[in-house]
């Protein structure tokens, strides 16, 4: 069983859990000036890292909040947590996802 | 029992205050906790979201004087006493029994009187305070989850036994 360090409640374990995949996700603007296919990149087209992962985990049994978490697809080690629109801690900083689409 | 959810902005001291003088309790803000009194309970379950729980039949006195006081600051007040039902939980097993189906770490040390936390009950929702060093504990359950979680508690207690009480 994995812990999970939930940044209201601290380590908690894993079921708590609900994994909301890649995290940092921008809604474009001016939505109707993009093309299909940048509109499908928005919608369905994720980055799938071998290593660490920018992802949004939510504590759905605990305290129901959603936060960032830094995670290694490998050894599924979380490197980081830290609270929606909080600074991005230093471990994170160079593998943050941005809402940038083609 | 009376059961009711309040939103509104833990950091703000006018919304604090009028909790204040609406329950003569003091706002948990510390994540996990809860406070009491003779009367009514708070409980921390997220950094803008508490549980009031009161008295039987006193939801929407409580509600009038809670919307009362907080006229004018960003809140929110429901009556959820019928979505969701209180359990008293005591006697010596009591932690065995609940660490069956809740991976919380329920010892002494780490949770004690006055702590609270949301968790799971097997595949059920919970949310589960202490109250004394009993020790004692209270879960609050969906109502519509209560079929499935006394039947996981029946299992859970088969090998202490089960000795049931309706409170009033």
């Amino acid at each position: 069983m994995l812990q999970i360090n939930c940044p209201w409640c601290g380590l908690r374990a894993e079921i708590e859990f609900t994994c909301g995949g890649e995290g940092g996700i921008v809604r474009p603007t001016a939505t109707e000036t993009l093309s299909d296919a940048q509109w499908g990149d928005y919608v369905f087209m994720r980055k799938n890292p071998k290593g660490l992962h920018h992802e949004q985990w939510r504590h759905s049994s605990g305290c129901g909040r959603w936060f960032n978490a830094l995670r290694d697809t490998v050894s599924y080690k979380f490197e980081a947590v830290w609270k929606i629109g909080e600074q991005t801690p230093a471990a994170a900083v160079n593998h943050v996802h941005t809402g940038e689409f083609k | 029992m009376s059961i009711l959810n309040l939103r509104g902005n833990a950091e703000d001291p006018a919304f604090r205050n009028a909790v204040l003088r609406a329950l003569k309790l003091e706002l948990p803000v510390q994540p996990c906790s809860s406070v009491a009194d003779h009367l009514y309970r708070l409980v921390w379950v997220g950094p803008d979201d508490w549980f009031v729980v009161g008295p039987k039949d006193q939801a929407s006195a409580i509600e009038a004087t809670l919307r009362g006081e907080l006229a004018g600051t960003h809140h929110a007040v429901t009556d959820v006493s019928g979505g969701y039902t209180v359990l008293h939980l005591s006697g010596r097993p009591v932690r065995e029994v609940l660490a069956q189906g809740c991976p919380l770490d329920l010892h002494p040390r780490v949770f004690k009187p006055g702590s609270s936390a949301g968790s799971l009950f097997f595949k059920a929702s919970m949310w589960l305070w202490q109250t004394d060093v009993a020790p004692t504990y209270e879960v609050l359950v969906r109502s519509s989850f209560m079929g499935y979680f006394w039947l996981m508690l029946e299992r859970s207690t088969q090998e202490c036994g089960l000795v049931t009480r309706r409170f009033q």
